[in-house]
């Protein structure tokens, strides 16, 4: 469902992406891996529509939508997490899974002034999924916490939640996990899975190995900004070349 | 009567309707002697208190919600002054050149969209800049509306300004300040409930919530479908229609104006008000604009020194109560739940 070919990206000379290609199947979970600087970030960076690339397409369903901003590759159906997190912070948890929807929700500007019975309908129901979702995620006791004051794997909760609130097809993490304890990660894990469940094809990336390896049917390795292994977690353990660009060569 | 109920549950628009009640209440005690005795100054005064509160909550769009630096709201101001002056006065502008006229309620509203327009076409450089960018971009904009009004002495009479502006008549009952003094009063008093309504609804709206996303990620709220572009493009002419009838309503209420209104000054009185009474809420410029009105009319002997007071007021503002007055409310019912939760437990 997701194609990306040749894509390319020049910062002023160096190659953070070089001729990268692969395809993603619909329903698998995608792991993106390599060692910092590889260039991951910066291809979920492209693929979301935050840079644009210096050559390459990125296809989602034969739709190419490299080049795109943000707001139109959401729409589209690919929604997104950040390394550094990006929550609404002076909104509370409910609020910014209602900002999540965004793309879903119809009523204008006029019509929220007149406040017109079918927009307070789909506000109502626009409600009614956020708590389903935050019921989804394990976080409906936090409803009205404001997402500041929540902890760190909480936000991380949080960021998948609202990203699952615009009802993507194709799911971005980038670096979930990150700062999170052991018990935390387990839950994490157990929620990909079940976004997964639910249809959603998962594209992420990760720096805990075990995670990585535990939760994903295939795995990409990047190393400078190239392609060094595809596969399952299985075979691309027990690639040379991984295992050079992870403990570096003798 | 279900609905009733539902209205006075909460507390929020209790505090309104009280609010409301009372400024109803003030003019009745006012023809009866009770208080201020019947003074037009006081109306006045009190007609400058609501119009600057439409002014108010239309910067708060920009600024309090949307989080976009605005130095030049005093520019649609002086659209929607100028514009229904000219739309409505039968010898300046349309009536001069045309024959024609519009009523000056209409001329207001039209006047008000010319603003809304024209702020919309400001936000397509200004979305692209941000905080001292677009501040210098907003002052420029002021002063270009400025140098429009004060030039073109053909049409707008230049710094002479421009007198006998007609008087706001619906069906033949006038709303003026001369013969009558609480029509006016009243008038603005229904702009106001209505401009804050419909400020409220549109902030507790998709379309809001797409404003407060913006103010605080913007890379976030482009990433959850909002077209940042195309928001602040709205959030910026949904300002300029407020601000520009706030001048409407201004130039028909004292029936004279010239450019000396317009001035720079003018938008920094309106930042002041924001960030006095609190911006990003409903009460916040209500709050403003009353406290700075009355405090800029006790200051008149002071004239050009009346910005250094403010200077002063919003250095203190900033440093010590960035939430503004409306923000007190807030902290001070917190620390009662801090204590009183504290001998709870």
């Amino acid at each position: 469902m997701l194609k990306v070919t040749d894509l390319t990206i020049n910062f002023s000379g160096l190659k953070a992406v070089d001729s990268l290609n692969f395809e993603i199947e619909k329903g698998e979970v995608f792991g993106l891996i390599g060692p910092n600087g590889a260039g991951k970030t910066t291809t979920f960076n492209m693929i979301s529509g935050t840079l644009k690339p210096t050559s390459g397409a990125v296809e989602l369903n034969g739709k190419r939508i490299d080049g795109n901003y943000m707001y139109q590759t959401n729409r589209l159906g690919v929604a997104r997490t950040y390394q550094n997190i990006n929550l609404f912070r002076s909104m509370t948890v409910l609020e910014n899974i209602l900002v999540g929807q965004q793309s879903r929700l119809e009523c204008g500007l006029l019509a929220a002034v007149l406040r017109t019975s079918k927009q307070r309908k789909e506000e109502a129901r626009a409600v009614e999924k956020a708590s389903e979702i935050l019921n989804f995620v394990g976080m409906e006791q936090k409803e009205n916490s404001y997402s500041n004051s929540l902890s760190y794997g909480e936000q991380r909760i949080l960021e998948i939640a609202r990203a699952l609130a615009s009802d993507p097809i194709l799911l971005i993490l980038d670096e979930p996990a990150a700062g999170m304890n052991p018990t935390e990660k387990n839950q994490l894990a157990d929620l990909v899975l079940r976004i997964r469940k639910k249809g959603i094809t998962i594209l992420l990336v990760e720096h805990d190995m075990k995670f990585v390896m535990g939760i994903t049917d295939r795995i990409c390795v990047l190393n400078y900004g190239k392609r060094i292994a595809l596969g399952t977690p299985a075979e691309v353990q027990a690639d040379p070349a991984v295992i050079e660009a992870y403990l570096g060569g003798g | 009567m279900e609905k009733i109920k539902q209205i006075f549950s909460s507390k929020r628009n209790l505090v309104f309707t009280a609010v409301v009640a009372l400024l109803i209440l003030i003019p009745v005690m006012m023809e009866n002697n009770i208080i201020f005795k019947q003074s037009k100054y006081v109306y006045l005064l009190l007609c400058l208190i609501g119009i600057y509160t439409i002014a108010t909550s239309g910067l708060d769009i920009v600024f309090g919600y949307t989080g976009q630096i605005s130095f030049g709201h005093a520019g649609f101001f002086c659209i929607g002054a100028y514009g229904s002056v000219l739309l409505s006065h039968s010898e300046w502008g349309l009536g001069k050149y045309m024959g024609v006229t519009l009523p000056p309620l209409a001329s207001i509203l039209t006047a008000a969209v010319l603003a809304a327009v024209i702020g919309a076409l400001l936000a397509f450089p200004a979305s692209k800049l941000v905080f001292h960018f677009l501040s210098l971009l907003t002052i420029a904009f002021n002063q270009l509306m400025l140098l429009v009004v004060a030039n073109f002495a053909g049409l707008t009479n230049g710094y002479v300004g421009i007198t006998r502006v007609p008087q706001i008549s619906i069906f033949g009952f006038s709303f003026n300040t001369v013969s009558s003094k609480y029509n006016y009063y009243f008038l603005v008093l229904f702009f106001v409930i209505l401009f804050l309504i419909i400020k409220e609804n549109i902030v507790h709206s998709r379309i809001g919530r797409g404003f407060i996303a913006i103010r605080e990620n913007v890379m976030a709220a482009n990433g959850c479908g909002v077209n940042i572009k195309s928001y602040k493009i709205m959030s910026f002419a949904i300002s300029a229609f407020y601000v520009g009838f706030a001048g409407g309503l201004y130039a028909h209420m004292v029936g004279f104006i010239s450019p000396d209104t317009f001035v720079q000054n003018t938008s920094v009185i309106f930042i002041t008000m924001l960030l006095f009474g609190g911006s990003g809420n409903l009460a916040g410029p209500v709050i403003g604009a009353a406290v700075i009105t009355v405090i800029q009319e006790g200051l008149q002997s002071l004239s050009d020194y009346r910005m250094l007071v403010y200077g002063i007021f919003i250095l203190i503002i900033i440093l010590f109560q960035p939430q503004g007055i409306s923000g007190l409310s807030k902290d001070i019912s917190g620390f009662i739940r801090r204590s009183g939760g504290g001998k709870r437990a």
